[in-house]
């Protein structure tokens, strides 16, 4: 079987793909450090335990973003002649449903908190020969936790928009949610010091809602990656308009009466039909090669489209 | 604000037993917990004696079986709960339970009690060393 041609990536666009992944490396290690600090702090609060599932489930972002990117790059097979950029919609999906799930579990533990009215026991431990409250040693573990996942948030964004990476955008997206639900457990958890012990269930609840809202968003991107969605903005300060732009750039060409495109995205490229009406079929395997030029010209992203001559483009 | 008087107790346990009455549910468990009438005595009953002159309160021994004493300091009627009680019970995430102050043997507290489970533990410290 014939398979896709390899996809290779500009030099500039290879070396941001390279610091990307470094970046990505920090983080992973940085969340994994999050989870026991936060473990060792946990107690009967269900604010924190809400803080550590999402922590556990932060790190799979940055996981699905470096097994893929060890995977993404393959040269395509005969068993898998399109490639595996689309390895990285498999991640996605685990997380989402994972996120999706732990959300429901973490609300309805904190409803029903609330609604039998129970009472969450913080104890002591001792810390050099004093005894202290477990309370007070979330506060650091909370601040170490959202003071990283502030700051990898911040890094991450610049790098989802120059490489047009779901992944790292939803990354972004995650640690940004993550540092929010931190700060939130903090009040939770001063809200528990004053005596009010419904404030640490609460904030569980609200935890909950902001990971279920993770979670639903990211698997309503990954079904429409499935299903071949048009490509769409990986972060909001893109421009959505790459089928344009090629149905014009083709249109121009002077062996072509008209032109339209049939688009989908892969991982990080671009691939799909280019139909044609044209005016001469002469020389047509020198006119595709063109034509893949003129898209990689236009945007890195396009890569192996294929070209249809068609009589008309009604459809 | 974030003053020395944190952890609250959400219903005021600490604050209430100073000076009132501490009710400790007790259960016999020889030699560290006997029965005198209606007294206490054993190692386990001096510790507590020890605790509630520590925060100035009288202890009224409340006796009966463990598992009633647990659901009643469950539900805040009971202070503490002793005898023979120790971390591998299955009510650890119902009430508050100390860490060993003995080998295995805890005491429990009512859930959600903060700061009378701090001053508690503290004392178990003090006691320990």
């Amino acid at each position: 079987m014939r398979t896709a041609p390899p996809f290779e990536l500009p030099p500039d666009v290879r070396q941001t793909f390279r610091r990307a992944t470094r970046l990505e490396w920090w983080s992973l290690l940085f969340m994994c450090s999050c989870v026991p600090v936060v473990y060792l702090t946990l107690g009967q609060s269900q604010a924190m335990r809400a803080v550590l599932i999402q922590d556990v489930l932060g790190i799979i972002p940055s996981a699905a973003f470096l097994i893929t990117a060890r995977i993404r790059w393959r040269k395509p097979t005969q068993r898998f002649p399109y490639g595996y950029q689309r390895s990285v919609a498999i991640g996605f999906l685990t997380s989402a449903v994972s996120l999706v799930g732990l959300g429901a579990l973490i609300l309805f533990e904190a409803l029903r908190t609330l609604a039998m009215r129970e009472h969450p026991t913080v104890g002591v431990v001792e810390l050099f020969g004093r005894q202290l409250w477990l309370g007070w040693l979330m506060f650091p573990a909370l601040i170490y936790c959202l003071i990283g996942e502030y700051t990898f948030g911040q890094l991450k964004q610049p790098y989802a928009l120059a490489l047009h990476d779901k992944t790292l955008a939803s990354d972004a997206r995650m640690n940004r949610a993550d540092w929010m639900t931190g700060v939130a457990a903090i009040l939770g958890i001063i809200g528990l010091a004053a005596g009010w012990w419904w404030a640490d269930a609460l904030t569980a609840a609200i935890i909950a809602v902001e990971v279920l809202h993770d979670g639903w968003a990211n698997l309503e991107q990954v079904i429409a990656d499935l299903l071949d969605e048009v490509p769409t903005k990986a972060h909001e300060h893109e421009c959505a308009d790459w089928a344009e732009k090629l149905v014009a750039r083709v249109r121009q060409l002077d062996w072509v009466r008209d032109a339209d495109v049939r688009l989908r995205e892969e991982g990080h490229i671009f691939t799909g039909e280019v139909y044609v009406v044209p005016r001469t079929t002469e020389e047509l395997p020198r006119r595709n090669a063109e034509l893949q030029r003129l898209a990689r010209e236009l945007d890195w992203r396009f890569h192996d489209l294929a070209l249809v001559a068609v009589e008309r483009l009604s459809s | 604000m974030l003053g020395c008087d944190l952890p609250r107790d959400p219903l005021r346990t600490l604050e209430r037993a100073r000076g009132g009455e501490l009710r400790v549910g007790v259960s016999e468990d020889p030699p560290l917990l006997v029965r005198r009438g209606e007294e206490a005595a054993g190692e386990e009953a001096d510790l507590i004696r020890g605790f509630a002159s520590r925060i100035g309160a009288r202890v009224r021994w409340v006796w009966g079986a463990e598992e009633k004493h647990l659901a009643m300091l469950e539900h805040h009627q009971l202070h503490l709960v002793a005898g023979g009680l120790t971390r591998s019970t299955p009510w650890m995430k119902k009430v508050a339970v100390t860490r060993p102050y003995r080998e295995e043997r805890v005491l429990a507290a009512p859930p959600g009690e903060n700061a009378f489970l701090l001053e508690l533990e503290r004392y178990l410290a003090e006691q320990r060393r």
